[in-house]
């Protein structure tokens, strides 16, 4: 890397797992379109003066132009330094915004004001990072097909103080986002997912209604919802509520079974039904052509049957069906 | 998730109208009644309009509006040219342009314009005062811009910052002012004509002309000599040659025709450069006397030089003169014209001139017996002589008043010369100069002023004669130097006595115009020769064309040094900035290089989990370093001596590299 920054310049920021720290090889600057005017302003200054030949005018030139110049330094003082460390994007439904968490610190121990930053092509937000600590930011990128959605090229730059000068600096960091398929419609509606309609076998139906019957610890991993929250005010630690019922029961939610409605459609029911069934708290299974994940509920089973439909990959026959 | 707040983007459009008045306040001196109740109604609209938070006219009324006032300059100025109309057009087109504020770039251009005012401002008017206020409405601007940009400080914080960038911006400002080189001036011929009083010498001589010059220090040229510098007493430089006499003044005549006869050089010939200030008239001096004219003057009857244009900036030009020289006969009627007086006028100085014919044996006698007159009489050389009588005045001066300066000695000599039947004319220019010994060259100040005879001698030609010269020194009223100048009161006054508030109020005055006094000298005064003084002092050498090079140069290094130092200190580290912090971020760094790459989102703890968990071989050294830190930290407990443990640990943390592959796995 003999010219790091004007790689950077020509091919763009290669992508890095770790932080980044903006020094001289990565930061840019350049007069800004004000900036350029204000230089003619300054031309027309200078030409003037020289023209009476009057000291005062020189005077004021002089000052106005190091006045620019100065500012410029303090443009690149205000980006220079600044560190910017990868979180990792949650994931998101298709259609959702998806946003790439950056952490900014500083460590010089000044403000670092009216920093932007963003996705190259994608809304800008300005921040402020206080001295000697940091800020989070969210450039975001929309999304529209499920799949792994690369974290795309951001840009930090500032303008400040004056805004007759930016600086810039680019980067790609290597936390991609991953993109769930778009949801179905409410499942009643679609008329498609009935609690028996096709894509759901119930391998064993609940026998009558869900009783409470017993309560154990809390195991990472169980839904939210079987948490007895009143034992937990009552200060009885962590406990979840076991049903009778649904403790036995589990379903199965297939691909196969769907009607052929194309992939992607039939992946839109299936992730509205994961997201029926972790509402209702019943244990799923999911079968995919190719792979099936055993039934249990969750959180992280949702989160691990929803990134499968994700990367779902379809073999040439079920593409064909989508066209 | 939580996303930051956008911070909207201010408008700032009342700072905007406040600068804008400001900026327009000194022009109020300047600019006709019409402009400043167009700008201020303007102004006003658009406040009020801003107040009541209604819509902007729309833009055919702003077109209108626009078209309105540049048809407004055209009729009362003819043209937008020059700086009265330039400055008039420039503040109607500002207030018009505030009333565009859609986008933050608008705004932006309408603040950034505001510089170019106070630039023209300083055109009007030099005073130190306003140069102040200028100052102020360039931070105004600055302060300005900034606050439109997106961000969530508050105004003094910006206040602040445009003090600090002000302040730093000053060295590079003092630099490019002392060094950027000074080129003539008259680039656009706009240069102002008509209004400006320039002083120099007049087309015609009366008793008593030249004096108004002699306390003049102003510059009223330089010469640089290329080959052949004259002895200090030979250089007399022409001007204007007066021929015509109407009994009370000497005029040039212009209606003698050139090219005047021939000069034969006899000896040594110069070759100089003339650097001559405006005078608003058409004559160039030259030294005595010039062999050719320069490219756009003549060589008039007389052998001064005459331009075609009148002379209203800085001009150069070069010259060959012959210090020595015999001339041929000139026309008859240069001879006649040389030749007129009026016959009955001073009757005292005609029976002078009689009896000196008797006793003298031929012009060059009689001419040198006037000239011993005026050495063995009592006459006195003095600035500020008596009046003389309107007939009669040679008489009145040479047998009453006995008392004048070069203007008087020569009109009497040469009237007299011609009431004797001598051609004889009066020249005025100037004497001698100033050698600068740094920039090695001549300044001639307007109180070099000087005027001499010229008379013809057939076989010789025309000789110069200058009377002034054969006065003797203790023939001059020595400490005579016209009006004493305010200055000169100030230094050699009284200390300011009285009261207490009366004595502050003297050393006040005496600081202001001290002040005034350092304004004019170092700021204003500060001219290209000023500047050539300033190189050839710094070494940079003597001559324009030698130091200006280098000048730029040092300019160029001045300029790179001012960069890099200002950016040494912006990105040096706060000082009391905690040191906590830069030995932790140290650790850190050393951790990575040994493998373990520390996550953004993990706090000491974790970490030290985490390196027990991969390389245990670390974990005590790193568990002490990150036991002090969250003490410092977190705890808020250690002192001085637990941090400076911290920094000894983390100096001394020197774990071993990455192990290699193959060597770790897990």
């Amino acid at each position: 890397m003999r010219f790091p920054g004007l790689r950077l310049l020509l091919f763009g920021a290669p992508r890095s797992a770790s932080s980044v720290h903006l020094g001289h090889r990565r930061i840019f600057i350049l007069p800004t379109r004000l900036g350029m005017w204000f230089g003619f302003l300054l031309l027309a200054m200078l030409f003037t003066a020289m023209n009476y030949q009057n000291n005062l005018a020189y005077a004021l030139t002089f000052l106005a132009v190091s006045a620019a110049l100065t500012s410029a330094l303090h443009t690149y003082a205000n980006l220079a330094g600044i560190t910017l460390s990868p979180g990792t994007p949650p994931p998101v439904f298709a259609g959702q915004g998806a946003g790439f968490p950056v952490r900014l610190t500083e460590q010089r121990g000044v403000p670092r004001l009216a920093v932007e930053i963003g996705a190259v092509g994608a809304e800008v937000q300005s921040l402020d990072i206080p001295p000697s600590g940091g800020t989070s930011a969210w450039p975001g990128l929309p999304t529209q097909a499920r799949g792994i959605l690369p974290s795309p090229e951001l840009v930090v730059r500032t303008r400040h103080p004056l805004g007759l000068f930016q600086a810039w600096s680019k980067m790609r960091f290597s936390e991609d986002c991953l993109v769930y398929p778009r949801p179905a419609p409410e499942a009643e509606e679609s008329g498609v997912l009935r609690p028996e309609g096709p894509g759901i076998r119930r391998k064993w139906n609940a026998t009558g209604e869900e009783d409470l019957d017993s309560l154990r610890e809390y195991r990472s991993g169980e839904s939210y919802k079987r948490i007895d929250w009143k034992a937990y005010a009552r200060g009885r630690g962590l406990v979840s509520k076991q049903f009778s019922g649904a403790d036995r029961a589990s379903v199965w939610l297939d691909f196969e079974a769907l009607p052929e409605v194309g992939v992607e459609a039939r992946l839109a029911l299936l992730a509205r039904m994961i997201l029926d069934q972790e509402e209702a708290g019943t244990m799923y299974g999911l079968k995919l052509p190719g792979s099936s994940l055993a039934p249990d509920s969750g959180p992280e089973h949702m989160h691990a049957c929803l990134a499968e439909l994700a990367l779902f990959q379809p073999s040439e026959q079920e593409r064909e069906e989508t066209t | 998730m939580i996303r930051p707040r956008q911070i909207r983007e201010p408008t700032r459009n009342l700072e905007i109208i406040l600068l804008l008045a400001a900026v327009f306040a000194p022009f109020a001196l300047w600019m006709p009644l019409w402009v400043s109740g167009s700008f201020l109604a303007l102004l006003g609209l658009r406040a009020w309009l801003e107040l009541s938070q209604r819509p902007l006219p729309s833009r055919p009324w702003r077109i209108l509006l626009a078209l309105a006032g540049l048809a407004a300059v055209f009729a009362a100025w003819g043209g937008p040219f020059g700086l009265r109309p330039g400055s008039a057009l420039f503040l109607l087109m500002i207030a018009l342009k505030s009333f565009e504020q859609n986008s933050a770039r608008d705004r932006e251009m309408t603040v950034l314009l505001c510089c170019f005012l106070p630039l023209a401002g300083t055109l009007f008017s030099q005073s130190l005062g306003l140069f102040l206020y200028n100052l102020l409405l360039l931070g105004t601007v600055l302060f300005i811009l900034q606050r439109l940009q997106r961000g969530s400080a508050t105004a003094g914080q910006v206040l602040a910052r445009t003090g600090r960038l002000l302040v730093q911006a000053l060295p590079l400002a003092a630099v490019l002012f002392l060094l950027f080189p000074r080129v003539g001036g008259g680039l656009l011929s706009l240069t102002p004509s008509a209004q400006t009083a320039y002083t120099g010498l007049s087309q015609t001589l009366a008793p008593g002309d030249v004096a108004h010059l002699a306390t003049s220090r102003e510059v009223a040229f330089r010469v640089k000599f290329q080959k052949g510098i004259p002895d200090q007493e030979e250089l007399y430089w022409r001007s204007l040659v007066l021929t015509r006499y109407d009994g009370s003044r000497w005029r040039v005549a212009e209606d003698l025709a050139a090219p005047p006869a021939p000069v034969e050089p006899r000896g040594n010939i110069a070759e100089y450069r003339v650097d001559l200030q405006p005078t608003g008239r058409k004559y160039l001096p030259a030294l005595d006397l010039p062999l050719a004219a320069p490219e756009d003057a003549q060589m008039r009857q007389g052998y001064s030089l005459h331009r075609k244009e009148k002379v209203t900036s800085r001009i150069q030009y070069g010259l060959r003169s012959a210090t020595r020289y015999s001339t041929a006969a000139p026309r008859s009627d240069v001879r006649e014209a040389a030749l007129e007086i009026e016959e009955r006028a001073n009757p005292r100085t005609q029976a002078l001139v009689r009896r000196l014919e008797r006793e003298t044996s031929g012009p060059r006698e009689l001419v040198d017996a006037v000239m011993h007159r005026f050495a063995e009489g009592e006459y006195l050389y003095t600035r500020n002589p008596p009046l003389l009588r309107e007939e009669d005045p040679v008489d009145h001066f040479l047998f009453q008043t006995k008392q004048g300066f070069c203007g008087h000695y020569a009109q009497a000599l040469a009237w007299a010369a011609r009431a004797a039947g001598i051609p004889a004319r009066v020249v005025t220019g100037y004497l001698g100069g100033t050698r600068n010994p740094l920039g090695d060259y001549w300044i001639l100040r307007q109180s070099d002023a000087h005027a001499w005879v010229e008379v013809y001698f057939s076989g010789a030609g025309w000789v110069r004669k200058d009377p002034t010269r054969s006065l003797s020194p203790d023939q001059i009223v020595s400490g005579e130097q016209g009006d004493t100048t305010a200055a000169d009161e100030l230094e050699g006054g009284p200390r300011p006595r009285g009261g207490l508030l009366e004595r502050a109020l003297g050393y006040a005055g005496l600081a202001w115009d001290a002040a005034y006094f350092g304004w004019n000298y170092w700021v204003l005064g500060f001219t290209q020769e000023r500047q050539l003084n300033l190189l050839a002092r710094l070494r940079l050498g003597d001559s324009l064309e030698q130091a200006l090079p280098r000048a730029t140069l040092l300019l160029t290094f001045l300029f790179l040094a001012f960069m890099l130092i200002l950016m040494a200190a912006l990105l040096g580290r706060r000082r009391g900035e905690d040191g906590i912090a830069r030995a932790y971020t140290r650790f850190l760094k050393k951790l990575r290089r040994a493998g373990i790459e520390p996550r953004s989102c993990e706090g000491p703890l974790s970490l030290d989990r985490r390196i027990e968990a991969e390389r245990p071989d670390l974990s005590p050294a790193c568990r002490k370093i990150l036991q002090e830190y969250i003490e410092l930290r977190y705890a808020g407990q250690g002192d001085r001596n637990t941090l400076r443990s911290l920094r000894r640990r983390v100096r001394r943390f020197s774990p071993p590299s990455r192990l290699r592959g193959g060597q770790l796995k897990i």
